[in-house]
């Protein structure tokens, strides 16, 4: 405020000064014997310094008010006072005034808009510096420490910058250090955020909807008008524009590191496979043979698990060999048109072989359906389907396989008997290598890879897959191929 | 004498292990060349059961040469992923096939259709009536019946059955029926057999999902039932 104060006083000064300097000076003239034409000159000159040197208006009016006073006093009859004996000297004040009103305020117009231009000018540059020390910074945190490096040189604040990393949950904190030199920075707790950006005049920083941090000045800050806000908001704007930036860019990066780990993993996954595949038919074959042979009981127990076993292992083998096939996109379709009563009737009798006790059914339409599909994936569909089945229906319930149309799409049902699913379990049960907690069956014959294929067969079909519990008890699992514009979908 | 044509060592064991308890006598050959010289060298050879994956050679190559100068019965082993290639070798002249991880059970019971159906054909006279569970066949009549019942097909219809039938066990492939009954082969006509094929099974079937007398092999052809 005293800085505004002293503001008043110049400007009253030079009013003040110049217009005793031109009254002075016109008093030298008239000595000398000049005209009072000259005089009037000499005012309107001063009032027209005035609104140079002065801001605002108001000095300009004065000075001319003042001007045109002073001219009446010194130099019209009668001398010192301010009565006019001519009253043709009434127009020359008028004159003099109106003259002085207009140059002051044509005068400070102009010192208006070259201090605006000057502002804007010094604005861009700011923002240029701002835009162009961003772009070279790399990474959030260094984005951070540049702001804040803005936005003291910009506004002499003390400023905090808090970062929220949503990935890890770690929060940072930027400050300039209290030396005055350099950009210090520590993690904070979360719950400190709260209390730092309420007891702070703070800006969020917003990226598709997220909070990714805060800029946050002093309370006072807000009242200082000095400030400019429209710069602070352009700067904050350039700020979390280059945060956005820098989080797709690692989004971008890490999505590329992903695929490539997925990659080596299906090749892994792969070559592991295809080298057990044959061991196992080896295994599974002996056993097999075994069994033939041997009529001590406990042994035949045994062999049978050993038979079972390999023989799981064997098309565990076989659903991580498709997947990562899929997967990698690598599998073409071949489509043809597949009689729906050939396709089941194959899925249930290999299906059958895992199991001795159920009972399968199946139901076809009566009249000759075909769908156009890969027949091998829809089996592989339908046997995975079945086999989950198997493994949480105890024999002695049914498990019922379906085909059906509507509305030119066959329907494929598997419904049994058994457990159920957990409704938590329910969205993530096409997840790979997702298992039911509560399963009643021993863990690891749930690798959670079945149902994973059968999406993603069915999805190549351009079907859906679906999966609902039953009224009374067990679950449904239901998929739909379509029967038209099949051959738009082949590539 | 049986020939194990398999690069495995463990699958060719247990293979001529299996064999060898339901006593036929066996020989075993882990690579295409070997094979080759065993065929040509052994003169009272009455089997082979080919691995199509052999590291030196295409098995359907060993195929085209036994067929070029003997009706030896072959049968093909594989890996699920290997259908075409199955088609192939069925079309080449293989008898049967049977894919990996496959059970001796299976095996041995394709082995005694193999032989019976050898049995069969050498014979002089050809049964005139086909017999099959509740399924009667009488090919002078032209006649069907199931449980007593006539059924009526059409002459097309009747033709594939009865090519079916008197192959009876054996895999038939598409292209093998529709070159039998068609007259030629042409991929259009393939759709009009499998009409006609699920036409035959809702005439002799209960259900026909749950088929007694005809199955299929998708992918590859229809087998009908030998028991």
């Amino acid at each position: 405020m005293r800085f505004r104060n002293n503001d008043i006083i110049t400007n009253i000064a030079i009013t003040f000064f110049l217009n005793i300097l031109a009254t002075a000076l016109s008093l030298f003239l008239q000595h000398l014997g000049f005209t009072e034409v000259n005089f009037v000159v000499i005012y309107i000159l001063s009032v027209l310094i005035i609104s140079r040197y002065t801001k605002g208006y108001f000095y300009g009016i004065a000075a001319s008010v003042i001007s045109m006073l002073s001219f009446n006093f010194f130099f019209t009859d009668p001398l010192y006072s301010f009565s006019v004996d001519d009253p043709s000297y009434v127009f020359t004040f008028a004159v003099i005034l109106f003259a002085a009103i207009f140059t002051s305020a044509i005068t400070s117009k102009l010192i208006h808009s070259k201090d605006l231009a000057n502002e804007r000018e010094k604005q861009s540059q700011t923002l240029y510096q701002v835009t162009s020390s961003l772009a070279k910074a790399g990474g959030v945190e260094n984005v951070a420490i540049v702001s804040v490096q803005c936005l003291v040189d910009l506004f002499k604040s003390d400023i905090i910058f808090i970062t929220i990393n949503h990935k890890d949950n770690t929060v940072k904190e930027f400050a300039p250090a209290l030396s005055g030199y350099g950009i210090i920075s520590r993690s904070i707790n979360l719950k400190n955020v709260e209390i730092i950006k309420n007891n702070h005049f703070s800006f969020p920083i917003i990226v598709r909807d997220k909070c990714e941090g805060y800029i946050c000045f002093p309370e006072k800050f807000k009242d200082n008008k000095e400030n400019n806000l429209f710069l602070l908001n352009s700067v904050i704007m350039q700020i979390t524009s280059a945060i956005q930036r820098e989080i797709l860019t690692t989004e971008k990066e890490n999505a590329k590191a992903e695929t490539e780990r997925e990659r080596l993993r299906g090749n892994l996954l792969r070559a592991i496979s295809h080298d057990l595949r044959t061991p196992l038919t080896g295994i599974m074959g002996s056993a097999e043979m075994l069994l033939q042979r041997l009529s001590d009981k406990e042994n035949i127990k045994l062999l049978q698990d050993i038979f079972e076993e390999s023989g799981w292992l064997i098309r565990l083998v076989e659903n991580i060999l498709s997947l990562t096939k899929i997967q990698e996109g690598r599998l073409a379709l071949t489509i043809q048109p597949e009689v729906a009563e050939e396709i089941a009737a194959e899925a249930v009798s290999r299906a059958s072989k895992y199991t001795s006790d159920h009972k399968i059914s199946i139901s076809v339409p009566e009249e000759p359906l075909f769908i156009p599909m890969d027949g091998k994936l829809i089996i592989q569909v339908l046997i995975n389907l079945l086999d989950n089945a198997i493994k949480h229906t105890i024999s002695s319930e049914d498990i019922a396989v379906s085909v059906r149309i509507d509305k030119e799409k066959a329907w494929f049902e598997v419904i049994d008997g058994g457990t159920g699913i957990n409704e938590n379990d329910m969205p993530k049960i096409f997840d790979i290598f997702f298992t039911a907690r509560n399963s009643h069956i021993d863990a690891k014959h749930g690798i959670g890879l079945g149902l994973a294929i059968c999406k993603a067969i069915v999805n190549l079909h351009g079907g859906e897959i679906f999966v609902e519990n039953n009224k009374i008890k067990g679950s449904t699992f239901r998929f739909y191929l379509n029967l038209k514009n099949e051959k738009e979908r082949i590539r | 004498m049986f020939l194990i044509v398999e690069d495995d060592i463990k699958i060719r064991k247990f293979i001529d292990f299996s064999l060898k308890s339901q006593e036929y006598e066996c020989i075993e050959a882990a690579t295409g060349k070997e094979a080759i010289n065993l065929i040509a060298t052994q003169p009272n050879l009455k089997f082979i059961i080919l691995d199509l994956g052999l590291p030196d050679m295409d098995g359907l190559e060993i195929i085209k040469k036994v067929r070029e100068f003997s009706d030896i019965p072959i049968i093909v082993v594989s890996a699920r992923d290997q259908d075409i290639e199955k088609v192939e070798a069925l079309d080449s002249g293989a008898d049967d096939y049977l894919t990996k991880p496959f059970s001796i059970k299976e095996l041995l019971a394709r082995i005694r259709v193999i032989l019976r159906h050898n049995r069969e054909t050498k014979l002089e006279e050809k049964p005139v009536i086909y017999k099959i569970a509740d399924l009667e066949i009488d090919i002078e009549k032209r006649k069907v019946t199931i449980d007593k019942l006539d059924i009526h097909f059409t002459p097309m219809e009747y033709n594939i059955l009865i090519l079916l039938i008197k192959n009876a066990g054996k895999v038939l492939t598409h292209k093998y029926i529709l070159k039998t009954v068609w007259g030629n082969y042409l991929d259009s006509d393939m759709q009009s057999l499998r009409v006609f094929m699920a036409n035959i099974r809702r005439k002799l079937e209960k259900n026909p999902a749950e088929p007694r007398y005809i199955f299929t092999e998708v992918g590859i052809g229809y087998r009908f039932t030998d028991e």
